[in-house]
């Protein structure tokens, strides 16, 4: 299945202005976009955004679907399905 | 035992206290005015532009000192621990707002009141003690010198109760400091010198008991709003990235994305914000906690310094805004001298954000000469020098030697120290700037420069956190911008939305609740229906919108009354400059190009008079101000 993945802010600066299509196994889940994020993204993203070793973003980096934030990692995926990324700390 | 007063949802009574007759009135609150102004920043700049008289001194007896609640000001309600503070601020000569989170609200509401008016100054050193309906002003010479935390305990044991909210001021109020803060414990009502008010009164503490409830429209209704409030906070980034990383978890980000004023804003970047963040967390943070009961962020953070030179007891404080003017700010990356300096601020009762700003300004006022060997007297204000914080501090707080003229806050600082000082003076009204930049996204320049109570990140708006971090505030609905369809460094269009922006975003200073709770998903909406419900009022999100319009047209007639003008609404010099070092010093669209074209387009927006600055007689009309 095909998947779409779209930052949104500051994090464009290192996914791309436009979505990002990714190529997943048919029932892949939430947790199933971390290794392609760091084979394709690991190298430019900087250390205080995601830890290469544990292949998890650090900090508030947020994984959502129609502007819900999605907690479980195994929410399954589906085809055309888009995933917003979005640094969620704004302020203070 | 139910507090309602005339209408639901509100006490509707408020406590006027006169200090020079030590005369306490409890008075009806105006459920006409209240529907109007609502609470808060709201119903405080009704009474101040009402009663106060233009021109007062804001550190005499003739400066009114208001706390007002919010219509949510209540622990059940998303951020309901706000309390806000109203007066003529003495660091910059206009309307003041000063919020402090805590129980001290929802207390006050439980005693049986919306606000307290406090007039004239007291003969002597006065804590007033509301226990639910019964109000005493108690001589308080005994708490004089004392840090805020020795005084939050003596008060508890002299009143024998450990619960009590206490809203106080430390050693810096009592010597004056202009930007000395109103404290709850470790949160504070930071900016503006409102500490200052209080002791200008002679008034160093409230103390706070309520054990009543405030009666509710419609319980059932209000029961399933809040439930599906919940349901939509909990689905929003902001909720978790607050509650897990709590503000200071944005310094990385706010470096990588040039929103870190650094050495005394000569540059939006640094390049140390995640070494230091990775620092903060692994040997200070201890837990994150609510700052009132029945808070389900948890943003604030709870610190210490283990061990070290530096050293300081389990605390709360060390956040966003306190950590970059302690570190970025003043180029220091000991971080533990930062925690240190930052519960210095709390414990003498100082803005941090202020403090860190007049350090900053301090060591570029050494580095270029302008300080006398007698007004250094040894000290070492080199940049980066983490130990002079909290050596810094404490002078600032007590008036000592360089901390004298410190003390009054940049503006008046180097109108005293001169020798062209004041073009490194960075402040928009005499209010210094805080740790966000608007090379990072303009919106907060205009924002900035057009705030009521001055160069203020967070009352109203923060610009940046719409054309840059992508908050909509749920106002898309009522006009503004989709910010993903924005780019943070355009120009055009930025003065419109930020009306709007400010409008929307102010609602929370109004109804009573923290900001934090916006930006984690609740909308003018979210709130029109919690009010519904509480109050059984026909509202909705568009009157709570114009609502928000009004207030801030009510401040800012307070504003041009006291004398402000066009010329009042600009940015200091250095932050239309490119930035010297970083990231982003070759990067020329990060400074606004045309700030003359942002403001045009702002006045018009408001409908305000350009040359003026006042909002014209038709805007006060169709707001119901005249």
């Amino acid at each position: 299945m095909k998947i779409h993945l779209k930052s949104i802010g500051d994090l464009r600066e290192y996914f791309g202005r436009e979505p990002q299509e990714i190529e997943l196994p048919e029932n892949a889940v939430m947790g199933d976009l971390f290794p392609v994020i760091e084979e394709r993204w690991g190298a430019v993203l900087p250390a205080y955004l995601w830890d290469r070793d544990k292949q998890r973003f650090r900090g508030a980096v947020a994984l959502l679907v129609e502007k819900r934030v999605i907690h479980d990692l195994k929410t399954p995926l589906k085809d055309g399905m888009e995933i917003q990324l979005l640094k969620a700390i704004a302020g203070g | 035992m139910s507090n309602t007063g005339n209408f639901l949802g509100f006490t509707g009574k408020q406590l006027r206290i006169n200090l020079n007759r030590k005369d306490v009135q409890i008075e009806p609150v105006s459920p006409e005015l209240t529907r109007k102004f609502l609470g808060g920043a709201g119903y405080g700049a009704k009474v101040l532009y009402d009663e106060l008289k233009p021109g007062i001194d804001p550190l005499s007896p003739e400066n009114i000192l208001v706390f007002a609640t919010g219509p949510l000001s209540m622990s059940q309600f998303p951020g309901g621990g706000s309390m806000m503070a109203c007066f003529k601020s003495p660091l910059t000569n206009i309307w003041a707002e000063s919020r402090t989170g805590g129980d001290s609200a929802p207390d006050l509401k439980k005693a049986g009141f919306d606000h307290i008016i406090i007039e004239g100054r007291a003969s002597e050193p006065v804590m007033i003690f509301i226990n639910n309906q019964n109000i005493e002003i108690r001589n308080a010479s005994h708490l004089l010198g004392m840090t805020v935390s020795e005084k939050s305990k003596a008060i508890r044991e002299e009143l024998g109760d450990k619960r009590i909210s206490i809203l106080c001021i430390g050693p810096a109020g009592e010597k004056l400091s202009r930007i000395a803060a109103i404290m709850s414990d470790d949160r504070a009502a930071g900016r503006c010198g409102g500490g200052a008010v209080m002791g200008s009164k002679n008034l160093i503490a409230i103390a706070i008991k309520g054990t009543g409830k405030v009666d509710v429209a419609d319980p059932v209704k209000l029961k399933e709003v809040l439930r599906r409030a919940l349901v939509d906070l909990r689905a929003n980034p902001f909720y978790d990235g607050f509650k897990n990383f709590g503000t200071i978890g944005d310094m990385p980000g706010n470096d990588d994305g040039g929103d870190w004023p650094s050495k005394n804003w000569e540059s939006n970047s640094w390049g140390k914000g995640p070494e230091l963040f990775d620092y903060y967390q692994k040997n200070n943070f201890i837990k994150g906690y609510g700052c009132y009961h029945g808070c389900t962020i948890g943003c604030a953070r709870w610190v210490q310094v283990a061990d070290s030179e530096f050293k300081t007891p389990a605390h709360g404080g060390a956040e966003y805004e306190s950590m970059s003017c302690f570190t970025a700010f003043v180029m220091n990356t000991d971080v533990d001298a930062a925690v240190n300096g930052t519960y210095l601020c709390n414990e003498y009762g100082i803005d941090t954000i202020s403090a860190g700003a007049v350090i900053a300004f301090a060591m570029e006022c050494a580095e270029k000469g302008l300080f006398t060997k007698d007004q250094l007297n040894g000290l070492d204000l080199h940049w980066g020098n983490g130990a002079i914080l909290p050596v810094m501090v404490k002078m600032i707080s007590l008036r000592q030697g360089i901390g004298d003229i410190l003390a009054e806050g940049v503006r008046i600082a180097a109108q005293k120290i001169g020798q062209g000082s004041e073009e490194f003076a960075i402040h928009v009204k005499g209010l210094e700037g805080p740790a966000h930049d608007p090379r990072s996204g303009k919106a907060l320049g205009v924002a900035y420069a057009t705030g009521n109570r001055g160069m203020c990140h967070i009352h109203p708006l923060e610009g940046m956190a719409w054309d840059r971090g992508k908050v909509d505030w749920g106002l898309q609905k009522f006009g503004i911008p989709d910010p993903n369809e924005v780019e943070r460094w355009d120009e055009t269009g930025k003065g419109r939305a930020v009306k709007l922006l400010q409008d929307g975003v102010a609602l929370s200073d109004i109804i009573g609740t923290c900001k934090f709770f916006a930006y984690a998903g609740m909308t003018p909406d979210h709130w029109a229906e919690m009010m519904q419900a509480l109050t059984g009022w026909d509202i909705d999100g568009k009157e709570l919108m114009q609502t928000g319009e009004r207030v801030l047209n009510l401040q800012r007639m307070f504003n041009v009354r006291e004398g402000i003008t066009p010329k009042d609404d600009r940015l200091p010099k250095r932050v239309l400059t490119i930035p010297a070092f970083g990231k982003y010093c070759t990067e020329p669209d990060c400074v606004i190009h045309d700030f003359d074209a942002l403001m045009a387009e702002y006045y018009e927006a408001r409908g305000w008079d350009p040359i003026t600055g006042a909002p014209k007689s038709e805007k006060l009309r169709e707001l119901g101000l005249v």
